[in-house]
């Protein structure tokens, strides 16, 4: 009965929402009432309206400077986030010098900014704006008798450099990763594609927070629809703060209740250069190094930077190890408890005798056995995450000692299991994207208990269930299979293999609009003309 | 969540299928007992199976010393035997002193007793193929006696003594026999089938210290359809393989073509063909057989370094294969009167025409065909010495 009612309610609140505006509440914290008002002329009211709204607050410097013997001014900034030198070298001495000399020679020199010798000055009337570019790292000047303030761009404070991308090492390929600068980070992206075609479109989200996003694109490779699209995305997100690129991937992304990543992330200028190449867009986040890319297919989940790097005989082959233990990684789990207590017929004789050989003294059911030891190693490699570098250490020592060496000589766990979990373990390292190895690292818990209550049917089951999934999911519209469900033959040439790139012509058929990315097959094999 | 919302009763209805299917023909690992081998007697009237089950607890695997039984030097398996008016009869027989279920799907070794075999192993092919746990990979072997003691010998170089007669089956014969070209040969028309023989034999003389039993595969059981007709001893058993192009790596010894001693040559690559000639209603077959050879051990003098010397060994080595060979078919032909070697199969291949008119016939045409054997044998390689190395220079005979 409730629902019913409530789901009627729901409905008629949703027609009214889209017309009437006046139930709509912005967000925000509270704010003191006078930053409504217009700035006043009168130097005490200038200093009182300043005092009430930065009350409380240690890290805004108050400095009262002497703009001419008879105009008093008072100088704003919040410690930390400017560049003192900035204020100090390009602020503060030309004001004192200026009044020196106005003193002297010209006293009837108007005041105005260009005795500042900055390049970003802006003029606000109202304290909302005022306070709002002071916290964005400006310099406010208030000067009696004036009913405007000047802002100052002095941005500054002291962030993190350029350093290795810690999350997404490679052999080969560029060493630097994007750090907590919004600015630096597009600088890093404009270093590498130096054509004006490169838009980053910029906004601010977050009522709190008030977080600057770009969202970046290569104008005439990728689908101006699509950008459209998630511009109308981003432009709806209201919430209080964006602290992390995560909030913006799960707000924006197609499927939210789908355990399969539908944007990737990265560290990486190199990675995301190319894949705004590649017709994709890539959203940046002031305050985090990951920019978001999409859209994705599952094949990109399972592609290094250092495959385009390396010759292609080494990346197909690491790719195809990868692939290899991607399924190891889903399966290898499931399918030891499904042969081991369905199917023991399936195993050679002498592998079958020694596995019922280590099995014979185990307690356990080979299920719970495999539940056991998986759920161990999970909280051991997020202990091992979350501890400093010292103690981890120590964690995994004692992990790989009490359940490596003591489960099994105890008798409670065989060995053939910890040699399963091990290489489950490590086979969904390789996987390069951590947020797609930590779904197939999900997903083996339901496949093992199919493969424990039903056995090798129910693997099959589970990989029916996963496969109808991945074929009817998208990414911004992308099928996330999309070159071999839907098939496209021309793109087949970057997904199980990755071809020479002397014959990676064009650019994948998914995303982009002009295809050529080549001018010729340099090697002016007859295959280049059909356009592989 | 609104999609779990909408459609609880449909996910919850899920849910329960999985409750119902519960753990539908779950079988632990440690509650199956692995059939490794089998041997079936006659006693009189019944049928006797001597099961040989593993004790994975004893096998020597890490992590077993927890069950607290294994005690070390005892064997890794056990044999239980029982009789039974059939032979599915003594399997329910021995699961009812058995706590772990019988799991038949490891077993690889089929020892037929010689008296069963005689009687006819028709009946219980049935039950050794029909359900699909069985493996009809599994190799069947006729033992010499009684199969029982053969499965029941000490072997000690491999796990269980019913692995080692497979292994040896192998060693015997590039494809072995198994249950399956044993059955084909059974049904098809112009090959009869045949078994290798297995039987226990002593490590060294029975009299030494320490003497303990063995088994050795020695020559070939003869069958008519599914009846043992005969046992073929292992010198005419070896050539006849050699010309059924199964042996693996056979050492042929050929006697000095002048001085005095023998010479080995193993034929590391063999194959061979049958090509059947009818004229005039009269059954000729060619059997051609290629190989290559190595020498690996010359006792005698005759030097093997001169063209002369290889081409005149080669000579040799020709008229041994082709003496042997013969004498073999021979034997199968009058005293056996079965077609091991497929002669029938081979007309029925290659001139179906004339099988049709000469099928019904076969039993009384086959001793009469003429056998011929064309052996071309390379003797490639000679070794790293190339004369008899503990004979003077001037004691080595040379052509």
């Amino acid at each position: 009965m409730a629902g019913k009612s409530s789901k009627g309610s729901d409905k008629s609140k949703a027609s009214a929402s889209a017309t009437d505006s006046s139930k709509y509440v912005p967000l925000g914290l509270p704010s003191p009432p006078i930053l409504k008002q217009p700035i006043s002329a009168i130097h005490t009211n200038q200093i009182q309206a300043l005092k009430e709204i930065f009350s409380n607050s240690s890290d805004v410097v108050f400095r009262n400077v002497m703009i001419t013997p008879e105009v008093q001014g008072l100088l704003i900034y919040v410690e930390g986030i400017v560049n003192s030198a900035d204020i100090q070298e390009h602020m503060l001495r030309p004001l004192i010098r200026g009044l020196i000399q106005q003193r002297t020679d010209e006293p009837d020199v108007p005041i105005d900014d260009t005795r500042i010798e900055l390049t970003q000055v802006k003029r606000v009337q109202t304290w909302a704006a005022a306070t709002e570019g002071v916290l964005a790292s400006s310099a406010l000047l208030v000067m009696d008798g004036e009913a405007e303030a000047w802002l100052f761009n002095v941005k500054g404070g002291v962030r993190r450099g350029v350093e290795e991308p810690q999350t997404e090492s490679v052999i080969r390929g560029p060493r630097e990763g994007f750090t907590e600068t919004l600015r630096m980070n597009t600088a890093l992206l404009r270093f590498k594609l130096k054509t004006p075609a490169l838009k980053m479109v910029s906004m601010t989200l977050g009522s709190d927070t008030k977080t600057d996003v770009v969202l970046v694109y290569l104008e005439g490779v990728a689908d101006p629809q699509l950008i459209q699209d998630v511009k109308k995305r981003l432009e709806k997100i209201e919430i209080d703060g964006i602290l992390e690129s995560g909030y913006i991937e799960e707000l924006i992304e197609d499927n939210p209740n789908s355990p399969f990543p539908q944007m990737h992330y990265s560290e990486r200028p190199d990675t995301v250069a190319a894949n705004l190449l590649e017709g994709r867009f890539s959203i940046m986040v002031d305050g985090t190094p990951f920019a978001l890319i999409a859209p994705v297919t599952m094949w990109q989940m399972l592609q290094a930077s250092e495959d385009y790097y390396e010759r292609f005989f080494i990346s197909n082959l690491i790719r195809w190890i990868r692939f290899l233990f991607v399924f190891i990684a889903l399966f290898l789990p499931a399918l030891y408890i499904a042969i081991t207590t369905f199917h023991q017929d399936m195993l050679p004789t002498t592998l079958i005798l020694s596995i019922a050989g280590a099995r014979e003294a185990i307690p356990f059911p080979a299920l719970i056995e495999a539940l056991i030891m998986e759920l161990s190693f999970e909280a051991l490699r997020e202990a091992g995450v979350r501890l400093p570098k010292t103690v981890g250490q120590a964690v995994s020592i004692l992990g790989a000692l009490v359940i490596g060496q003591a489960a099994v000589q105890a008798g409670i766990v065989s060995a053939p299991m910890v040699i399963i979990v091990s290489m489950t373990g490590i086979a969904s390292f390789t996987i390069p994207r951590f947020n797609f190895a930590i779904t197939v690292r999900l997903l083996r818990f339901p496949i093992m208990l199919l493969a424990g209550m039903l056995g090798l049917y129910g693997i099959v089951i589970g990989l029916v269930l996963i496969s109808v999934h991945l074929t009817q999911m998208t990414s911004f519209g992308v099928p996330y299979l999309s070159g071999v469900s839907p098939y496209h033959k021309k793109d087949t040439k970057d997904i199980l293999v990755r071809v020479p790139w002397w014959k990676m012509i064009n650019r994948p058929s998914t995303v982009h609009r002009d295809r050529k990315r080549m001018v010729r097959d340099i090697n002016g094999s007859p295959e280049a003309e059909e356009g592989w | 969540m609104r999609f779990l919302i909408k459609y609880r009763a449909v996910i919850s209805l899920i849910l329960c299928t999985s409750l119902l299917a519960g753990c539908w023909d779950r079988e632990e690992i440690n509650d199956v007992a692995f059939v490794i081998g089998i041997a079936v007697d006659k006693e009189g009237e019944d049928y006797r199976s001597s099961l040989q089950i593993a004790l994975p607890g004893q096998s020597g695997a890490s992590g077993s010393e927890g069950g607290g039984g294994g005690t070390s030097g005892d064997k890794p398996w056990f044999i239980l035997s029982n009789t039974a008016r059939t032979l599915r009869g003594t399997s329910l027989e021995g699961q009812k002193s058995l706590s772990r279920r019988i799991y038949y799907a490891h077993r690889r070794t089929i020892l037929i007793g010689e008296d069963l075999a005689r009687d006819g192993v028709a009946p219980m092919l049935d039950l050794f193929t029909r359900y699909p746990l069985n493996r009809l990979s599994a190799l069947p072997v006729v033992t010499r006696g009684e199969a029982h003691k053969v499965i029941d010998t000490d072997a000690p170089i491999e796990k269980f003594p019913s692995e080692m007669v497979r292994e040896l089956c192998f060693l015997n014969m590039r494809n072995p026999r198994s249950l399956k070209t044993f059955i084909d040969s059974i049904l098809s028309e112009g090959v009869d089938p045949f078994l290798p023989i297995a039987s226990v034999s002593d490590n060294v003389p029975q009299d030494w210290k320490g003497s303990i039993t063995n088994i050795k595969l020695d020559g070939l059981a003869i069958f008519k359809k599914d009846k043992l007709v005969g046992m073929m001893d292992k010198a005419p058993a070896d050539a006849l393989i050699l010309a059924m192009g199964e042996a693996n790596e056979p050492e042929v010894m050929v006697k000095a073509p002048r001085g005095e001693g023998d010479l080995f040559i193993k034929l590391n690559e063999n194959n061979s063909s049958l090509h059947p000639k009818i004229v005039n209603g009269k059954v000729s077959v060619i059997i051609r057989l290629y190989a290559k050879g190595v020498v690996v051990d010359n006792e005698s003098d005759y030097g093997d370094k001169r063209e002369k010397e290889i081409s005149n060994l080669n000579e040799a080595i020709h008229q041994k294969i082709k003496e042997d060979i013969e004498e073999g078919v021979k034997l199968v032909q009058h005293k056996f009167k079965a077609d091991i070697l497929g002669i029938g199969r081979s007309i029925h291949r290659q001139l179906p025409k004339e099988w049709d008119k000469i099928k019904d016939r076969w039993e009384v045409l086959y001793p009469d065909v003429q056998v011929s054997v064309e052996p071309h044998v390379i003797i490639e390689n000679v070794g790293i010495v190339n004369k008899p190395i503990g004979v003077v220079e001037e004691d080595i005979v040379h052509d």
